[in-house]
């Protein structure tokens, strides 16, 4: 199969721009770890793409995914989310945050087998004139209870994004099988 | 760096069908993408679609949804389902549903296989989707089957495209 070039039709500039989608680098969890990091991520992207299928060890209910760049741990994070619970719709945020909360994230409460599926898109990861902004969707089924839920998120820096560490807020550990994987999107 | 996002599979049905089907699907990649462009062929007083995998018919499939019609907010659960069920209701001409599925990990044999999905429905609801077929079989065919009380099925100009994405 030949990998797609996608074609997205500009309608301000009537321009055609060619992407290409690449896989930068995956880490698959074999043993209980408290935290991944993507290192010295090539600043030739145009955007960032984190597909992740997540679980960890917090037997206490669900865990929360979070992430912090170029291991930045000021209060400099922001976020807000729309999410379901099987029960209602509701908005959450944090504000001068020291990481991003993506969402909730199946752990050891539910099923071992279960595991929490992300999408996670951060936008010109290299521009030194902008804030970096993230979107996400997220959540997990539990077959009777669940989450879903996008978000948005914030790091008020201008740096380019050169790391990124993906932890538990609860401190608890990624489980075997869990898997971080990093593509790198191109507009040529 | 090795390029990725490959499409595997496209139909588009030139007349009404009952359902589609995606079989022999390999275990190269990591996950798959389903991107559906979908309208019934009648206009139903309620319509939608179905996924199945590997044709288990059985009640393996959940859900938890999320959604706004532009007016209000809901979310509930469907458990112990016998397909992983979307809405779809767009009745005016020319007017399809989207739907874009994740299906995680799709080919691994150790966890359950979960699906994130938006559906855009612009003339009716937006919505989004965390399901789990509970089955730890890599996933080697999709089914789609419309759901409508027309029985009339999936319109001309429906489309159904499978991508593959593979980690390195």
């Amino acid at each position: 199969m030949t990998p797609i070039l996608g074609i997205f039709d500009s309608a301000k500039s009537g321009n055609l721009y060619q992407t290409s989608y690449d896989s930068i680098s995956t880490q698959t969890v074999s043993s209980l770890v408290s935290s991944v990091t993507f290192s010295s991520i090539p600043q030739t992207y145009t955007h960032l793409q984190l597909r992740i299928l997540a679980k960890t060890s917090r037997g206490a209910g669900p865990d929360i995914l979070c992430v912090r760049y170029n291991g930045d741990t000021g209060n400099n994070y922001a976020d807000h989310l729309i999410y379901g619970d099987g029960s209602t719709v509701s908005p959450d945020k944090d504000t001068s945050y020291p990481q991003q909360n993506i969402h909730r994230v199946a752990a050891d409460d539910v099923n071992a087998s279960i595991f929490s599926p992300f999408v996670i898109d951060i936008f010109d990861y290299t521009n030194t004139n902008k804030f970096k902004t993230l979107r996400s969707l997220g959540g997990y089924d539990a077959n009777g209870s669940g989450r879903i839920a996008f978000g948005s998120g914030l790091w008020q820096s201008t740096s380019a994004i050169s790391s990124i560490t993906l932890f538990s807020a609860y401190a608890e550990s990624w489980k075997p099988n869990t898997q971080f994987a990093l593509y790198g999107l191109k507009v040529a | 760096m090795p390029s990725t996002y490959t499409p595997i599979a496209s139909t588009t049905t030139t007349t009404a069908s009952s359902a589609i089907t995606f079989s022999g699907i390999s275990g190269t990649y990591t996950d798959l993408v389903l991107i559906m462009s979908i309208r019934a062929n009648s206009t139903p007083t309620s319509f939608g679609t179905g996924v199945r995998f590997n044709s288990d018919t059985g009640t393996n499939y959940s859900r938890v949804v999320a959604y706004g019609t532009g007016s209000a907010t809901a979310s509930f659960t469907s458990s112990n389902q016998s397909r992983i069920f979307f809405s779809a209701g767009p009745t005016a001409a020319s007017t399809f549903n989207v739907i874009r599925l994740n299906i995680m990990n799709y080919s691994n044999s150790t966890t359950y296989k979960t699906v994130i999905a938006r559906n855009d429905d612009s003339s009716d609801v937006t919505s989004m989707t965390a399901a789990l077929w509970r089955n730890t079989n890599a996933i080697t065919s999709v089914t789609i089957t419309p759901f409508d009380d027309n029985a009339t099925g999936f319109a001309i100009g429906c489309t159904f495209t499978l991508y593959g994405i593979k980690a390195a």
